[in-house]
């Protein structure tokens, strides 16, 4: 089920309501039954998948729990069980295709197109870490199969994270004091009002505007690709973070406390500085299970470069499979070792430096993402436009009072945006008085009905991942 | 509890109350434009009574010339085609004319893309549906394109979503409102240039329907018949196309004459007709009314006779 649709924007308030209705006992297994339903009505198919990687994991960790003599065997044997499905799903199907297409073969598994299952990507990542985390023995594993699914199909995070680990979300599901927090509630309903502001207005109204430029790439200048380049990065930034906040929002109204999947990225100077608020949970993740465990920075330069290097593919190959994702990867990496050797956290934080680093960081990011919604050819193709046919500074998008009005809305409410999270990011306590509080949120609802593109609101873009 | 309760409160309160005051002040502002799209939508609402109307996406818009039909026929034209609009919104659009008066003759002109054929990526466009508050049939239409549109027109904002910019911009005259502009045709000027590695492409279609689209195509056909011209004017180049046969087994069974020149063997052919491989410019459009309007006098006459 779409999050930014009516339908569950009515269905949440008698979950919610359900939810503490309940005795105590019954809660995590009515909270389960929730969550698969709304998976079923994703991808009915999906569930399977799903089970399989709760069974894998869930039987892995009591397994290793058992086991005295700490071995590893085990350990590798229940991520591999655990990754399986990412891997047939994600990789193995692109694979055979690239292999019989080079060999000119046919055989059955060309016949079926596999569709990756809703959120695969992210539980089947939560799952590894709470193996992981188990065997370190760092959260001990679910007291029941119950719990144990519930951590793995929670509804508000299964089909794009954030990616959570079990001492975040597990240990608050296996308290069974867990009651209503009013603060909690009220912060929930403030993210899920300001994730769908995000959504709705911010990431679809880019949308429209990518999609118009991209309908004729041929027939535009480099000015107006460029701003689509751009608008792009935006378009998946609100969306990725309003999804994400509306994840956070209901978790919260559930009474659970998720951390922040971003801290405003758009300000952020640097690559590395970039990782630091895009996608957190992500980032966290493969420093805690990728970087760290391939020896980290604790090793010569060369070693670690090396690490960085692998880790940003390996985020990069999460992504998808192909050439353009490792491409992505290998960049980002390759950026981050630059931003190593020259030693660039150290330089002064002056804004009158930090507002050209953060352009250009800003810029760099927005080419990379074009491989996330482009092949590499198309890509090539574009930057190769935006270099050549730069054309003076004005947009070759048909230009009617409808358009111009749609490019007011995308100008204003990204300003709105941008207003707001300058705020959060440097002075968190101006207007922050509650009454003031309640008025701006009603007034981002109004705004959300007046500009919010609702006929063609999409579904999120990190599903598809 | 008791502060997050008042929170709530507070919240919703606030929320209706300006719902209710920012949806009567967005109506004000939609109603009073006289200017753009908005403008010539609530013209055609309330002021048209021409005796001929044409419907129909931009094809329609540009490619028939209502003088000249005026001229032919003697009776009143005027040119009703929307941009980017579709069979959901061109029916209701008539829907609401008729509850004014009754046009002698209504000519439809079918895009395949807009009327037949399923795309995921553009469904009926709804926007000038929610805006059109004197249409009895609104709250039914709106609900067999989405049940939940029901719910969502309970707010007084939601029919004016995404409109403001545009109604607040529609104060200057635009392309819509030029001399240029003929009861409702909108010409064109240009010249279709070629680039000389151009190949032609004959536009494939899909042949996957949306049912809604075809739902409201009889509506409109079985409620009109007698009183409706359906038409496909030409595309440039285009070869002949068995994709209309459905259309023509609808148009027959309910005795609509449906005239199709998608392949005009004159004009498909002749570039210096085109503004693009979609829309005549205004020689073209003059020379295509010219073709039609035979057919036009021909339903006429039949109907004069019954």
């Amino acid at each position: 089920m779409n999050y930014s649709s009516l339908t569950y924007i009515l269905l949440l308030p008698a979950i919610v309501l359900g939810y503490y209705a309940l005795p105590a006992r019954w809660r995590n297994a009515a909270l389960l039954a929730v969550s698969l339903a709304l998976y079923l009505l994703w991808w009915p198919a999906g569930i399977m998948v799903m089970a399989w990687v709760t069974m894998a994991s869930y039987l892995g960790t009591r397994r290793i729990t058992q086991q005295v003599d700490g071995s590893t065997g085990m350990l590798w044997f229940t991520i591999a069980l655990t990754a399986l499905p990412l891997i047939f799903f994600k990789y193995l199907q692109p694979l055979n295709d690239t292999i019989t297409s080079w060999l000119h073969i046919e055989w059955f598994l060309n016949r079926h197109r596999w569709l990756i299952p809703v959120g695969l990507s992210f539980y089947t990542l939560q799952a590894i870490a709470l193996v992981v985390d188990v065997y370190k023995k760092r959260i001990p594993s679910a007291s029941s199969l119950v719990n144990h699914a519930l951590f793995i199909s929670f509804f508000p995070i299964t089909s794009s994270g954030p990616i959570v680990r079990g001492g975040e979300l597990l240990s608050q599901l296996e308290d069974r004091q867990r009651r209503f927090d009013p603060d909690l509630a009220w912060q929930g309903i403030r993210w899920l009002i300001w994730g769908m502001f995000m959504k709705v207005v911010v990431a679809d109204s880019f949308a429209l505007f990518v999609q118009a430029v991209e309908q004729r790439i041929d027939t535009q200048n480099g000015f107006t690709l460029f701003l689509s380049v751009l608008s792009y990065t935006i378009q998946l930034y609100a969306d990725f973070a309003g999804y994400s906040l509306m994840a956070l929002g209901t978790s919260a109204l559930l009474g659970v406390r998720l951390k922040h999947n971003f801290w405003h990225p758009l300000f952020a100077v640097g690559i590395r500085d970039f990782w630091r608020r895009w996608h957190i949970s992500l980032s966290t993740w493969l420093r805690d299970y990728i970087y760290i465990p391939l020896g980290g920075s604790r090793c010569s330069a060369w070693r670690t470069r090396l690490n960085v290097m692998a880790t940003f593919i390996f985020s990069g190959l999460w992504h998808g499979a192909g050439l353009a994702y490792l491409l992505w990867g290998a960049m980002h990496g390759l950026w981050v070792v630059v931003e190593r050797l020259v030693r660039f956290d150290r330089w002064p934080r002056h804004w009158v430096l930090r507002l050209p680093l953060g352009l250009m960081t800003f810029v760099f990011v927005a080419v990379l993402f074009m491989l996330f919604s482009h092949d590499t050819s198309t890509a090539l193709h574009i930057l190769g436009r935006i270099a050549s046919g730069w054309d003076g500074f004005h947009l070759t998008v048909t230009q009617s009072v409808s358009t111009l009005s749609r490019e007011w809305t995308m100008v204003t409410m990204f300003a709105l945006m941008l207003a707001k999270e300058a705020r959060d990011e440097w002075c968190p306590t101006l207007l922050s008085l509650h009454s003031l509080q309640v008025v701006f949120y009603a007034c981002v609802v109004i705004v959300t009905l007046m500009f919010g593109v609702f006929d063609r609101s999409g579904s999120f873009i990190y599903m598809h991942f | 509890m008791r502060k997050f309760i008042y929170s709530i409160l507070i919240l919703l309160v606030a929320v209706i109350v300006g719902d209710w005051a920012m949806g009567r002040w967005l109506r004000h502002i939609y109603e009073h434009t006289h200017c753009d799209e908005i403008g010539r939508l609530n013209y055609i609402s309330d002021s048209v009574t021409a005796d001929i109307v044409v419907l129909g996406s931009s094809r329609a818009l540009h490619h028939y010339v209502p003088s000249t039909i005026t001229d032919s026929t003697g009776l009143s034209c005027y040119n009703c085609g929307f941009e980017n609009e579709g069979i959901v919104f061109h029916y209701a659009l008539l829907r609401q004319l008729q509850q004014r008066y009754r046009p002698r003759l209504v000519v439809y002109e079918l895009t395949y893309d807009y009327d037949i054929q399923y795309l995921s990526w553009r469904p009926a466009n709804l926007k000038h549906i929610h805006a059109m508050g004197e249409l009895q049939c609104r709250d039914s239409i709106l609900h067999s394109v989405d049940p939940w549109e029901r719910v969502k027109m309970l707010s007084r904002i939601y029919p004016y979503n995404s409109m403001a910019f545009a109604a607040l911009a529609s104060r200057e005259p635009t392309t819509y409102d030029s001399a240029f502009v003929d009861n409702g045709y909108i010409p064109q000027f240009k010249h279709m240039q070629l680039d000389p590695d151009w190949q032609f492409h004959p536009q494939k279609w899909d042949d996957q329907i949306d049912t809604l689209k075809v739902s409201y195509l009889k509506k409109m056909i079985t409620e009109n018949a007698g009183h409706l011209l359906i038409v496909v004017s030409p595309r440039y180049l285009s070869p002949e196309d068995n994709i209309y046969g459905m259309v023509q087994q609808l148009c027959n069974e309910h005795g609509v004459p449906f005239v199709c020149m998608v392949s005009d063997p004159v004009i498909s052919r002749d570039i210096s007709l085109w503004e693009d491989d979609g829309h005549l410019n205004h020689t073209g459009a003059l020379m295509f009314t010219r073709a039609i309007v035979p057919h036009i006098k021909k339903v006429l006459t039949e109907n004069n006779k019954q």
